[in-house]
């Protein structure tokens, strides 16, 4: 352990680079080495706390200083296992989607500057530790996202952006009630009025229990999303611009199943456990209803946010089965999914930069035309629909192979839910890469800073696909600790490991 | 032999009666006739109660709402008067360019 | 008489009133000083003005934990007035900062515009600082008959005579039931004295049920809650603050409100603290039906300042939810909460004044399109306000709102609560509106006509301090709004 603040240095420098990047407004180039230059210092900050090892409670770092002295807020930001994952797959995104959004043209600065901002935000929602300061960073992280939407989006971007937001908003502000509720509980029993997670975590909430549990999962489902409130998600993922998809898919979707893990559940351990069929009911309906969402989606980038929520699906499977190996699972397959689905999406961006069109039906035949192109896109289809040896496999094994211990009927529909995907991802890769190639002039294949961009992402996708154990290493610890903390969670299936 | 309860009452029927005029009437001129009615029928309740209580405080502040009453006065005829040049019209439905 | 005189001075206690005295002895030589000023030269105007304001923050902050009392309990500079008044004078500084360029693009460059404001500042201070209902009404008809004025101050203009002679109108008839009130509560107590009547209620409980108490209670608040823009009491708020001239709605929307809460919650807190499950009963319907309303409406508006307008009418509603909580977090919670207020709805006035033309025909939404990239210190500076206002943190809207709500979940009331954060959440819809026509709708016009004016753009930057200081850390002033009350 050192002294130097890292974590709220990885707070402050993305919000440094946001207040330069408005600053030089006038000079883009600049704007972009700035902003490529503070997620690289981003990323290896993070990697050097990956390589460190944690304390007997499972804490990389721990940083707190005073805030709301008032309230008993604190600032406190805190780092364990499922947090450095989160943060290292945020900073390596950030990473590729500076790489990506390289050539923008449109107010750049303005750009570059709200995904810096954005960056900070995410972050922070990862490592807050007080209730308060987390809602802070909750609300912070989407304000850039709408403006990211809404001007830089094609096609219906305004009615996508203002969706986007008032949906997630919403959801947030009955989380927010849900805080000053447990907040006053707390405080009206031991009399110190705090925000700090660990103190909350031994309140007893009584009647009050499932209110403010239904409260805080609110806001979290709907940012996931499950099933009946995702309908922003294909509309914000199909007008966003290609870094906002990226974020989106890869970092946005996860602080809501972030959210569950690090608070809902261990907050509310009782009620947790009481709704955990209902959670199984709600991913296994997303599951199935997404895939045949996306079965059926003429427009590439549509049917891959699809794909996308049915993947969340199998992740909240495996909290729901909330035992060691499907816990495990889950948050691996989020990594994963940030990963290939994120890859996905900046394939299709690159692809409709060629064509104008992401229909189905105006494209095909891109294995001639565009082989680079061709193989990067058959690699990440084939890893999203969880081919073994590649990424999305070994999360989504773990999460049946932990499913099926406790619930075998759960664990069954889901792995026919996986013969959903891969029917959807055939039927994509089929139609683009080897269908019929409509007349017209020629798309030319990847450029140099765009293979660039992806090899990293190919690189790990091996790597989680081959050797999980290097993540799965800083996993152990918090989910143990997770489990012990919301011990009803396990009593809730019986008891079984 | 009249007690406070009646001047309440007639201070009270004088109240009531101002309060109709303002909402029934349209002549700016005679709302504000009205309002003063009202803030006269005010003044006859504090002089009185102050009588009734036997403390002065009701009577002093009887001067200051006459005061007040005269400022308001100048100011209000003022704005109606500009109002008037512009408008050459004095009717609350006329003043109808902002949403009422 | 020299018995006389001897009687009168030992209550005298000028450091009591000295704020408000300064105020209105710079307001005087600054009328004297017009006489001989050229006409349409107020630069210097303004410029005293602004010093006004400032001597005037210094001696009021000296009643800070030193309350002064004076006047045979009339009036009293405690913390909870010495809070106000920093905001009355925030609100009146910001006012002034952005009124001279824009009275002069107006075409009224009027000396007399500036002593009004520190007239009518004055009057807030008397409201806040009094403790008896004279004294309290005497501020609130300073302050209103300078408003009256300021809203009618352009003479020529249609829009702004009808501002004026609406305001004038509604504005005296509502001062008639707040009279009466007044004399009611007088004949049950038999003083006007705010704490006086409440320790006589507390002796006298069978008095707190007597129908001529209840109903003094009620006619009072009609005229307060008439300041305020409570519904449904709130008819007059979209049409003055549209037609008055820009700076003076956006001090409208700041300086009475705050000070009409003040003298609320001095009389109901310390004064009608017997009656306070009637007065809690009443507020609650009220905050609930201003928030639904002022939310509503504000919705279907497509001028700014109507917009804002309905708009302040809600969170008008969002601070009555502290006074009925009736407890010290909601309580310091409104404290703080018309602090930040009058950070973020100034700094969006200041934006709008900035970006008017002359006759201000362009203050719509459609007159907004692609504002935010022609003019992008001015874009974010109103994004700022506007989230504030929605009640997204980092900002001073969500710290207030935070602690509104706080306050009313900590006394039981859940379901006001909920409702409110509801009501923020409709809230989204038309601020959001305007970023979306700012940032998402292509630029109609180049918008050259917008010159960044030293006054105008200072007080935006004093109100974007304001709003992310209190937004980020608002420890220091919460602590003061908690020492600040009763």
């Amino acid at each position: 352990m050192t002294s130097f603040p890292v974590l709220t240095s990885l707070l402050l420098l993305p919000l440094a680079g946001t207040g330069l990047c408005l600053l030089f407004r006038r000079k883009p180039d600049l704007c972009r080495a700035l902003t490529l230059a503070t997620t690289l210092v981003m990323l290896a900050l993070c990697a050097w706390v990956f390589c460190q090892q944690p304390d007997a409670a499972g804490w990389y770092l721990r940083e707190d200083y005073p805030w709301i002295e008032r309230l008993g807020a604190r600032f406190t930001l805190a780092m364990d296992g499922l947090s450095l994952l989160m943060v290292v797959l945020t900073a390596f995104l950030q990473v590729i989607a500076v790489l990506i959004s390289w050539h923008q043209k449109k107010h750049p600065a303005f750009f570059y500057a709200l995904l810096l901002l954005m960056e900070a935000g995410i972050l922070g929602v990862f490592l807050a530790s007080d209730l308060l300061l987390f809602y802070l960073f909750w609300e912070v992280m989407l304000i850039p996202m709408f403006f990211l939407i809404g001007i830089w989006g094609h096609g219906r971007r305004v009615y996508a952006a203002v969706k986007f937001f008032l949906f997630t908003l919403a959801g947030s502000l009955l989380m927010l009630l849900a805080i000053i509720g447990l907040y006053l509980l707390h405080g009206k029993q031991t009399g110190d009025y705090s925000f700090a997670l660990e103190a909350l975590k031994h309140t007893d909430c009584g009647a009050w229990e499932p209110w403010l549990y239904a409260g805080f999962m609110l806001g979290f489902l709907v940012k996931v999303p499950v099933v009946p409130l995702h309908t922003w998600l294909p509309d914000a993922h199909t007008v966003a611009p290609a870094a906002g998809s990226l974020d989106l898919a890869g970092l946005l979707l996860k602080t809501g199943v972030f959210g569950i893990l690090r608070f809902a559940f261990p907050l509310f351990p009782q009620s947790a456990a009481a709704s955990l069929p209902l959670l199984a009911f709600l991913a296994l309906v997303g599951l199935f209803y997404a895939a045949w969402c996306a079965y059926i989606q003429g427009d590439v980038k549509r049917l891959i946010a699809y794909s996308s929520v049915s993947h969340l699906g199998v992740i909240m499977l495996g909290l729901a089965a909330a035992n060691v190996l499907a816990l495990e699972g889950a948050i691996l397959l989020m990594l994963c999914h940030g990963l290939t689905t994120g890859a996905l999406f900046a394939l299709v961006s690159m692809l409709r930069r060629r064509t104008g069109t992401r229909e189905l039906a105006k494209l095909g035949g891109m294995w001639q035309e565009a082989p680079i192109f061709s193989c990067f896109f058959l690699f990440f289809a084939l890893a999203s629909l969880g081919l073994p040896g590649l990424a999305n496999f070994s999360g989504e094994i773990l999460v049946f192979a932990g499913t099926f211990q406790v619930r075998p009927l759960w664990g069954a529909l889901a792995v026919v839910g996986v013969v959903f995907a891969a029917a959807y991802i055939l039927r994509m890769v089929q139609e683009l890469l080897w269908g019929e190639r409509p007349a017209g002039r020629p798309w030319p294949d990847l450029t140099t800073l765009e293979v660039v961009a992806l090899a990293p992402l190919v690189f790990f996708t091996l790597w989680l696909g081959l050797y999980p154990e290097t993540f799965l290493a800083h996993l152990h610890l918090p989910v143990k600790i997770l489990l012990e903390q919301a011990a009803p969670l396990v009593a809730a299936h019986g008891g079984l490991p | 032999m009249i007690t406070v309860n009646h001047y309440l009452v007639l201070s009270a029927i004088l109240f009531a009666l101002g309060t109709f005029g303002v909402l029934t009437r349209r002549n700016a001129i005679v709302i504000f006739m009205c309002i003063e009615l009202m803030l006269n029928a005010v003044n006859l309740s504090f002089i009185a109660l102050s009588h009734h209580l036997g403390n002065l405080d009701g009577q002093i502040f009887v001067f200051f709402v006459m005061t007040v009453a005269a400022a308001e006065a100048a100011v209000g005829l003022a704005l109606m008067i500009t109002f008037f040049r512009n408008r050459e019209s004095i009717e609350v439905d006329d003043i109808s360019m902002l949403k009422w | 008489m020299e018995n006389l005189v001897q009687l009168a001075m030992q209550n005298v206690n000028f450091a009591a009133i000295m704020p408000s005295l300064v105020l209105c002895c710079f307001g005087m030589a600054i009328l004297l000083i017009n006489v001989f000023m050229p006409r349409g030269k107020t630069t210097s105007a303004s410029l005293i003005s602004i010093i006004a304001l400032l001597v005037t923050a210094v001696v009021s902050l000296q009643g800070w934990n030193n309350p002064q009392f004076g006047f045979a309990g009339h009036v009293a500079l405690d913390n909870f007035a010495t809070f106000f008044n920093m905001t009355f004078l925030l609100a009146a500084g910001l006012t002034i900062l952005m009124s001279d360029d824009y009275l002069r693009r107006e075409g009224y460059p009027i000396g007399e515009y500036y002593p009004l404001i520190l007239f009518s500042t004055a009057g807030a201070m008397w409201m806040a600082s009094g403790t008896d209902l004279m004294t309290i009404f005497l501020g609130l008809e300073v302050l209103s008959i300078s408003l009256y004025i300021l809203a009618g101050m352009f003479r020529h203009q249609l829009q702004s005579n009808e501002a004026g002679l609406k305001y004038f109108l509604l504005g005296a008839f509502s001062t008639g039931f707040l009279l009466y009130g007044i004399a009611l509560l007088y004949g049950v107590a038999g003083t006007t004295n705010v704490a006086d009547i409440g320790l006589y209620l507390s002796a006298h409980p069978a008095m707190i049920g007597n129908p001529m108490t209840v109903a003094g209670m009620l006619l009072m608040s009609i005229g307060f809650l008439f300041k305020i823009a409570a519904a449904p009491f709130h008819m007059w708020t979209p049409d003055v603050y549209q037609g008055a001239p820009t700076p003076v709605t956006a001090f409208m929307s700041a300086g009475p409100k705050a000070a009409a809460f003040a003298a609320l919650m001095r009389i109901f807190i310390l004064g009608l603290a017997g009656l306070q499950s009637e007065w809690t009963s009443l507020l609650w319907g009220l905050a609930i039906l201003t928030m639904i309303i002022g939310n509503v409406t504000a919705i279907y508006q497509t001028n700014l300042k109507r917009m804002l307008a309905y708009s302040s009418i809600a969170h008008a509603g969002y601070a009555l939810v502290g006074l009925v909580a009736a407890n010290a977090v909601g309580v310091s919670g409104i404290l703080f909460y018309m602090l930040a207020y009058t950070f973020m709805n100034l700094g969006a006035f200041a934006v709008l004044v900035l970006a008017g033309k002359k006759g201000e025909e362009n203050l719509t939404l459609e007159g907004f399109s692609g504002f935010g990239f022609k003019r992008p210190f001015l874009g974010v500076a109103m994004t700022i306000f506007l989230l504030s206002l929605m009640g997204i943190p980092p900002t001073a809207g969500f710290a207030g709102k935070f602690y509104i709500f706080a306050g009313a979940i900590k006394s039981g009331y859940i379901w006001l609560a909920i409702i409110g954060v509801l009501n923020s959440a409709v809230s989204l819809y038309y601020y959001l509106r305007v970023i979306v026509y700012m940032y998402f709708k292509d630029p109609q016009e180049d918008y050259s006509w917008v010159s960044m004016h030293t006054g105008a753009v200072v007080s935006i930057v004093i109100a974007i301090v304001g709003v992310l200081y209190l937004g980020i850390i608002p420890g220091k002033i919460m602590e003061m709004a908690k020492l600040a009350i009763f």
